[in-house]
């Protein structure tokens, strides 16, 4: 049974689990730790869980070029462990994004947009969401609010051959989830994942009966805090096995095409 | 396997019911018994948004009768005879068996300065009593340094201080040895393992932050970190064990 062996302190094994919200590098803004693709890549080991897909928090925080080379650096270093999101800015949409998807593990688009004084439905991030569209890419959107769910709904319709994932929406206040429930069950092309840093006992159980168990993704948000306590509460909650190989990887899996 | 018990835990109705949350004394005691928590450290929501008095008296007509609940009081200083004075604090929890006791300065809205709360800590430090403090009835880290500071006797547990807080949380451990941290939502990449590390397992105290954080999370995050078992077994029930076990009404 998945999670039985938590409590036991016991490394996740036989179930494959895949991080669809993660990060490498640090801000300046407070003291973050063990940041590094290596140490990263060390949690991961201990834990038992088998990859994350990750965008440079250097390419959201500072310098976007830097970051995505950054992040493009440890996805080749760490193939199959460490997948990547290109962080892409409204103040640099000259980027040419075909030699980042010519590196196999780099998965999908990064957008966030509050670092960068933007709106997720500002026209600059529209000929990164038209490469996705065309590409079939996911796009991870930093969605804190209710109106960038909003935002992303009507992304969803403009482009839906993206697959668009709500970073933050399963688990938030009501005015939120709101959103992200009729956002997912009026868009197929929509998820959502489970990345916070507090969530309360039920709230796992509550977005998988709204949601669905097949649009839900394990999203922790590591290294900016820790991936134990969400791991875990996905892993120990009172969903099925089935339900819960779904959220852990299954879905990250098909959405990310790895 | 390891034994819980729950430092950080409200009881009653607040003003926010979540979706799918647990709702009742039932389901949470359905919860504890999946994470094997033995005990939980309770105070009352209505003491916290309503009435104190009146929650405190709620939390023990409610946990009465169950060997589940430790109740915590919320208390203030003595303003003319509305609350009590830090005696007459003591010798109710005595009467209602209660060894700690949880402080809401931002809520109610008053000063821990000793000119105002002075009595009332000094009666709780002599005691031994361990007061409870979430980081956000702080005006800020500095207040908490004061406190620590001003009311060396008093044994604090800083609640919920967030992953955010190293750099400010770390120089007031180092200076104040009278401050412990309670884990709910101390939650930086591997924090209790570098906590461990430089500032010993026997500062950490385990807590939940129901309702509005998860017990499955939290337990979740001691379990799987890179401690020793020992270090574990402190933090999650170990270390409050001792602190209760000082205390002296």
């Amino acid at each position: 049974m998945i999670g039985e062996n938590v409590l036991r302190g016991k490394p996740f094994d036989g179930v494959y689990i895949l991080d669809i919200h993660a990060h490498l590098h640090c801000s300046s803004d407070f003291q973050m730790t063990h940041t590094s693709p290596e140490e990263v890549v060390d949690t991961l080991d201990k834990l038992g869980v088998d990859g994350i897909c990750a965008s440079s928090i250097i390419s959201i925080h500072a310098d976007c070029r830097l970051g995505n080379q950054l992040m493009l650096d440890a996805v080749k270093k760490y193939p199959g462990r460490i997948y990547g999101y290109v962080t892409v800015s409204p103040h640099d949409n000259e980027i040419d994004l075909d030699p980042f998807f010519a590196v196999p593990g780099v998965k999908g688009l990064k957008v966030h947009a509050a670092f960068h004084r933007a709106s997720i439905d500002d026209p600059r991030y529209d000929p990164f969401l038209e490469y996705a569209d065309k590409k079939g890419l996911p796009v991870l959107f930093h969605a804190w609010e209710a109106i960038d769910t909003v935002h992303i709904a009507r992304l969803a319709a403009r482009y839906p051959g993206a697959k668009l994932i709500i970073g933050h929406g399963a688990m938030r206040t009501w005015e939120v989830k709101r959103e992200v429930i009729a956002a997912v069950k009026k868009y197929e092309n929509i998820f959502a994942d489970t990345t916070v840093s507090v969530a309360y006992d039920g709230a796992i159980e509550y977005a998988v009966r709204q949601l669905g168990a097949d649009r839900l993704c394990y999203g922790s948000d590591l290294p900016f805090y820790d991936c134990r306590h969400v791991v875990g509460k996905v892993a120990t909650s009172r969903l099925t096995d089935g339900e819960k190989e779904k959220i852990l990887g299954g879905n990250a899996r098909r959405i990310l095409g790895v | 396997m390891i034994k819980f018990i729950d430092a950080n835990c409200r009881v009653g109705r607040g003003p926010v019911q979540r979706e799918g949350a647990i709702e009742d004394t039932a389901a949470l005691l359905s919860l504890m018994d999946d994470f094997h928590v033995a005990k939980a450290l309770a105070h009352h929501a209505v003491a916290v948004y309503a009435d104190p008095l009146l929650g405190n008296e709620l939390l023990i007509k409610e946990t009465r009768g169950s060997d589940r609940f430790l109740p915590q009081w919320a208390v203030l200083p003595r303003i003319w005879e509305l609350f009590p004075t830090g005696a007459e604090w003591l010798a109710q929890m005595k009467e209602n068996g209660v060894s700690s006791v949880r402080m809401f300065p931002a809520q109610y809205g008053h000063s821990l300065k000793r000119y105002a709360a002075g009595e009332l800590l000094d009666a709780l430090g002599e005691c031994r009593v361990p007061v409870f403090i979430a980081l956000d009835q702080l005006k800020d880290w500095d207040a908490l340094y004061e406190l620590c500071t001003d009311y060396p006797a008093v044994r604090f547990v800083l609640c919920s201080p967030g992953y955010r807080c190293l750099r400010s949380l770390v120089p007031i451990l180092e200076n104040c040895g009278n401050l412990f941290v309670e884990t709910s939502n101390f939650m930086g990449h591997n924090a209790l393992r570098d906590f461990c590390k430089y500032h010993g397992a026997q500062r950490l105290i385990f807590g939940s932050g129901i309702p509005e954080a998860s017990l499955a999370a939290a337990a979740s995050q001691l379990c799987l970190s890179e401690i020793s078992d020992e270090e574990k077994q402190l933090i999650a029930a170990g270390n409050i064990e001792r602190l209760l076990s000082e205390v002296r009404l």
